[in-house]
């Protein structure tokens, strides 16, 4: 972990070339040309099996996902491989040869790795043209936002009720002395929820830059750590383990989490409840967008850029906030009822370019560990 | 396979045979080997190779890298000390349970000997999140250790309780009482009786519990990562994180080879505890060896270890029933309702009824599969009780054990690399979850067997041939009979494991066909009291479903004579 | 008669789930020197008889004396009792010399007393030669004498012996009675003998208890006992008709 990022991708690089020497050639792979026909799905005439490789944690209705089916001819299989960096490593060490057509649900943290590692063969879709600008960061064409949603600060709401403390509203409010023992976050190096809490840190305290360990971010860190704030190592351990506001009945009332987490908490509709147990400090919010792409060596790449399309169709959009607890990055798809009762949108997220992420991503998880280990 | 088996056995007939009975048992160890070579050795040694010869040169002056580096050094010194603390605590706390069971006859004696193997089957994730209900902050123990070393012993122990006090137990009911009461009578007091008599009759398998406890510890992913925080770390963890959060393959080839010297080391060193004792002991039936309790110590004794029992499994499982069915509208099967809700039809929602669907199939085509394999295996283990023989054995018995001290991870990635060409393009097939499980399985399943047949005596076959028996009526009236019973002890654990595996199906699971496991880290993976509440209420399932075909394999198990 | 020198005192045992091997107010004597054989057939208690008097069972009612010491609730190592199992019960971890010397260890014998004692022993029983042999290449008949070599070794104040020759065949066991008789006589022990055949009450007993369903039935000497059984079990059991 002490080797910088650079070395990194560079013997990733000679990785990939090393892979892909037996036949495929690591040249950029030619784009696929569009499908749609008449702005719908095309239809093939002999059946394909199309391969979508994601990760763990991925949903969508299997109703949406027939329509799909029937409207292309294509049989769908899904392969699932750990989390998303799990995934992203999955991919890279099989690029050129990949084990499957489509990847989904890398995000902008892992977006320089893909392109990088040239994973992809570049599609426009269509489609795109529906799609807030703003989540399209990739111009080269590869990588197709599919998604996005919010890590967030979240709080118990019984808790602070209770204890009559005032629910912070700021980074700054988080190190308050009444608030000690009371935050739990995920470790960066491990988590995405961890790794995009850091970041929002750091795109709020700045200091990205500064590789000593008195960077203005990693200050903050240190206000926390005398505050006693409480490390672990996954979301599931956070949210269900120590957040008191989650259904495993932990000890602390403030936890790194998603935006979106509220809603699920009051998902049982029979309840009589005003608002969502729990909420979302929303100036701590750090956007995350999630992203497709063909592989480069797909088997099917006309169905893979099918499957694009289909992603960014309005079936599939509308079915992302109730399936994987994300926003549709579509304008103007609606969202579920509990979304709209028990969400405030986050409007301006953090965010930090992702150049500058993949650049220094292993060197601040670096700064940050040394702080905690 | 099996039409080999009578040939085996009328080839030892004659002495004569000796090198077609060496060539029979060769080749009887041969589909194993080749399957463990396939499925384990090739894809790990490419994933070695992919990080120590990138593009064509060695690169060594990464393990000078490893090595001096200070935070891998406290990783490696904390794996070894952390897996030895948790190997010596599990043996400590677990063999007076061990006596109880081998000595004393009391109430709901089978069932609890069953339920014991709930904990080892339970998916980590599960364990981890219910310990954390008991032994973290605002937990029921009232103190809280989450972080601490002592949350990874103490879910060690949880876990590897039943190995040691199954493994030992069945040893300790097959020796002689009188023993030691004849020691007790020449003067020597309790504590002498054990050091002097017990402990060297029970030593052998001691040490092969323990060394699968020490293998488990070793290994240590989901509870170290849960429990220890992030200022413990294991091997296990670290190559983990090199291999799928980093891809430094470098660094984890360098780990990896340090975990499989370690666990080689460590098989052979406890394998050599266990020859050490050539003692046959008789074979009684363990009702013989009960006794029932008389005096107060003794009842004391039998007490505290079930109040023990009862604390360290009763409490976090008893919890995770409980939220089972602690739903928002209070107590009630909503959680298990709810189970069946294909909530709109999600792909990640397959009905939990097609998921033990999943389990099941995958357990039944892991067992045949380990069976098969264990057969010809513990055949070839067996031998004739040559030298030559038993160093084969050794090294087989060995080699067998390796994948349980490897890292899933390693495995996984280096399925992804050599399985890439037909006619092995098996990267995104189901068929290599059972055969996961199948390598899992597969040293339990031969260290049952092996056992059993030895424990047919010569002269029985003798006895029957005099009699006018074929040979193959002697394989089938004498052999079939007696390994029936450990093979049906070894299919019932072969199908335990892989109904628990979670590490390796992780890799392997493809989204529309999970595992029990599997989906419950599914739903834990989600915020909101419906997931949660379903999670444990598929974890009581699968207790449940653990429970039955435990009981079963009990029913067959040969009494007193194997392990586990 | 003598003085007693092992009382046993209304002693009964219970068991909770079965009534064989229990005892029910089981009173008599031994004297210093005396060999009592306790005859009966299986399940009669005999067994029981003899765990109570080495501690390895716990009385429910009744008290043990030995050499006017109550012994009830002293533990079995300090009893200072040897016992001889029906199946030998040899230390298969050792071999022949060390399942002699092990009461010698656990008494701290000094060391040169102890291999003395030892090498004694083995000759006693006739396996002088046998001291380090593995206790499994052993026949039946000479691991029975390393069970009695390994019993008297320490010197016991008492003997209690349950069927020795139970597991032995006929020529053998003629053979070691008359040099069981031997063996006792010349080192004077006091022994309570347990067993189911008569001729061997009869050829080693000063006098003969019978047992019955736990309850001591008759106790006298063989020939009182042959002449006048007390009541047809008895004399079914003497092989009278």
């Amino acid at each position: 972990m002490k080797r910088s990022f650079v070395v990194a991708v560079l013997a990733l690089t000679v990785l990939a070339v090393a892979c892909g020497s037996s036949g495929s050639s690591s040249k950029p792979a030619p784009g696929v040309s569009p499908v749609l026909v008449n702005g719908e799905l095309p239809h093939f005439d002999d059946p394909v099996t199309l391969r979508v490789l994601t990760h763990d944690s991925f949903a969508v209705t299997q109703a949406v996902l027939d329509e799909f089916e029937t409207a292309t001819n294509v049989k769908v299989e899904l392969i699932a491989s750990g989390d998303a960096v799990a995934m992203t490593n999955a991919a890279i060490l099989t690029a050129g040869n990949p084990v499957a057509d489509v990847i989904f649900g890398f995000d902008e943290n892992l977006l320089g790795s893909v392109l990088e590692n040239n994973l992809l063969q570049a599609y426009t879709p269509e489609r795109l043209n529906g799609v807030d600008q703003s989540y399209v960061l990739d111009t080269s064409g590869m990588a197709t936002p599919i998604d996005h949603g919010d890590v967030c600060v979240n709080f118990d709401r019984g808790a602070f009720t209770k204890s009559a403390i005032k629910i912070p509203t700021t980074f700054d409010e988080l190190t308050q002395a009444s608030l000690k023992s009371e935050f739990v976050v995920e470790n960066p190096a491990t988590s995405t929820p961890g790794l995009a809490f850091m970041l929002a840190t750091i795109a709020r305290f700045g200091g990205g830059d500064d590789v000593s360990a008195n960077a203005k971010w990693l200050s903050y860190w240190k206000q926390l750590k005398a505050n006693g704030v409480r490390v672990v190592d996954s979301w599931e351990i956070a949210y269900y383990g120590s957040f008191s506001g989650g259904s495993g009945k932990g000890d602390h009332s403030l936890v790194v989490s998603y935006a979106s987490s509220p809603p699920a908490e009051v998902e049982d509709t029979s309840l009589a409840v005003d608002d969502s147990p729990t909420g979302v400090i929303a100036e701590t919010c750090y956007g995350q967008t999630e992203f497709a792409g063909i592989l480069r060596g797909a088997v099917n790449p006309r169905a893979a850029a099918a499957f694009l399309e289909f992603m960014l169709g309005s079936s599939f959009q509308a079915d992302v906030p109730g399936q994987m607890y994300v926003y549709p990055v579509v304008t103007g798809t609606p969202l579920p009822d509990t979304f709209a009762k028990y969400t405030a949108p986050v409007t301006d997220p953090l965010t930090l370019p992702y150049a500058d992420v993949a650049f220094n991503r292993d060197r601040w998880i670096t700064q940050w560990s040394a702080l905690f280990r | 396979m099996v039409g080999a088996l009578p040939l085996m056995v009328s080839a030892s007939e004659s002495r004569g045979n000796n090198l077609r009975r060496k060539l029979w048992r060769l080749l009887a160890a041969t589909p194993p080997l080749l399957f463990l070579g396939v499925f384990f050795v090739w894809p790990v040694f490419a994933i070695l190779l992919r990080g120590l010869r990138p593009h064509g040169s060695w690169n060594f002056a990464v393990f000078g890298e490893v090595f001096s580096d200070p935070s891998m050094r406290r990783v490696l010194w904390f794996t070894l000390w952390e897996s030895l603390a948790s190997t010596v605590l599990c043996v400590v706390v677990a063999l007076p349970a061990a006596a109880m069971f081998a000595r004393y006859r009391f109430k709901g004696k089978r069932v609890l000997w069953s339920a014991l193997l709930v904990p080892f089957v339970l998916p980590t994730v599960v364990v981890a999140v219910s310990m954390l209900g008991v032994i973290g902050g605002g937990g029921l123990a009232g103190i809280n250790l989450n972080g601490t070393v002592w949350a990874i012993l103490i879910a060690h122990v949880f876990f590897n309780y039943a190995v040691v006090v199954r493994t030992v137990g069945a040893t300790w009911s097959t020796i002689d009482p009188r023993l030691e009461e004849s020691a007790r009578t020449l003067g020597a007091p309790l504590w002498r009786v054990f050091r002097e008599i017990t402990w060297p009759l029970i030593r052998s398998s001691v040490a092969a519990a323990a060394s699968i406890v020490f293998l488990f510890s070793f290994t240590s992913f989901g509870i170290v990562l849960i429990l220890g925080g992030i200022s413990h770390r294991t091997l296990e963890v670290e190559i983990y994180d090199q291999t799928a959060k980093f891809l430094h393959l470098d660094i984890a080839a360098v780990l990896a080879i340090v975990q499989l010297v370690v666990v080689v080391v460590i098989l052979m060193w406890f394998g050599r505890s266990q020859r050490r004792r050539s003692v046959l002991l008789d074979q009684r039936s363990a009702s013989e060896m009960e006794r029932t309790m008389e005096t107060s110590p003794q009842r004391w004794f039998i007490r505290s270890n079930i109040l023990f029992m009862a604390v360290l499994f009763g409490v976090p499982l008893g919890l995770l029933v409980a939220r089972s069915f602690s739903t928002p509208n209070g107590w009630g099967f909503g959680f298990y309702q709810a189970l069946t809700d294909t909530r709109g039809g999600s792909t990640s929602f397959v009905p939990p009824i097609d998921a033990v669907g999943n389990s099941l199939l995958f357990a039944f085509i892991a067992t045949a599969i380990a069976l098969v394999l264990g057969l010809c295996a513990a055949w070839a283990i067996v031998g004739d009780g040559s030298k030559s023989s038993s160093i084969f054995s050794r090294w087989t018995d060995t080699a067998l054990m390796i994948p349980l001290g490897t890292s899933a991870v390693t495995v996984g990635f280096g399925f992804l690399i050599v399985f890439d060409e037909p006619p092995l393009n098996l990267r995104s097939s189901l068929w290599l979850i059972p055969i996961a499980h199948a390598i899992v399985a597969l040293p339990f399943v031969v260290r049952l067997l092996v056992p059993g047949l030895r424990s047919i005596d010569p002269r029985l076959r003798e006895a029957a041939s005099t009699l006018g028996a074929s040979p193959r009526q002697v394989w089938w009236t004498i052999d079939v009979p007696i390994v029936s019973r450990s093979l049906a002890a070894a299919a019932g654990f072969a199908f335990a494991i892989s109904l628990g595996e979670f590490g390796a199906t992780a890799f392997l699971a493809r989204p529309d066909r999970p595992t029990m496991p599997i989906a419950i880290y599914r739903a834990l993976g989600r915020p909101g009291d419906y997931n949660f509440g379903q999670a444990m209420a598929m974890s009581t399932i699968l207790m449940l479903l653990t429970v039955v075909v435990v009981t079963a394999i009990d029913r067959f198990r040969p009494a007193g004579v194997s392990e586990f | 008669m003598k003085s007693a020198f092992l009382s046993i005192d209304h002693v009964s045992v219970r068991h909770s789930n079965s009534s064989a091997g229990a005892l029910c107010d089981i009173s008599f004597d031994v004297g210093a020197g005396d060999v009592i054989a306790v005859l009966g057939s299986s399940g009669s208690g005999k067994t029981t008889l003899l765990r109570v008097i080495s501690g390895l069972q716990t009385v429910s009612v009744g008290n043990v004396v030995l050499g006017g010491v109550d012994i009830t609730e002293t533990p079995p190592h300090l009893r200072g009792i040897g016992l001889m199992f029906q199946e030998h019960a040899l230390f298969p971890h050792l071999n022949v010399a060390d399942n002699v010397r092990f009461g010698l260890r656990m008494a701290k014998m000094p060391k040169s007393d102890r291999e003395e004692r030892v090498a004694e022993m083995l000759e006693i029983v006739g396996l002088a030669e046998f001291g380090s042999r593995d206790v499994a290449s052993l026949s039946g008949g000479e691991r029975q004498r390393v069970a009695l070599a390994r019993t008297i070794a320490p010197a016991p104040q008492l003997l209690l012996l349950d069927e020795p020759m139970g597991s032995l065949d006929r020529v053998s066991r003629d053979r070691l009675v008359s040099q069981l008789a031997e063996i006792i006589d010349r080192l004077g022990l006091t022994v309570v003998y347990v067993t189911h055949d008569r001729s061997e009450a009869f050829e080693l007993a000063d006098r003969i208890a019978v047992l019955d369903q736990g309850r001591l039935v008759q106790l006298a000497a063989p020939e009182i006992l042959d002449a006048r059984p007390a009541n047809a079990h008895v004399a079914q059991l003497l092989g009278h008709r």
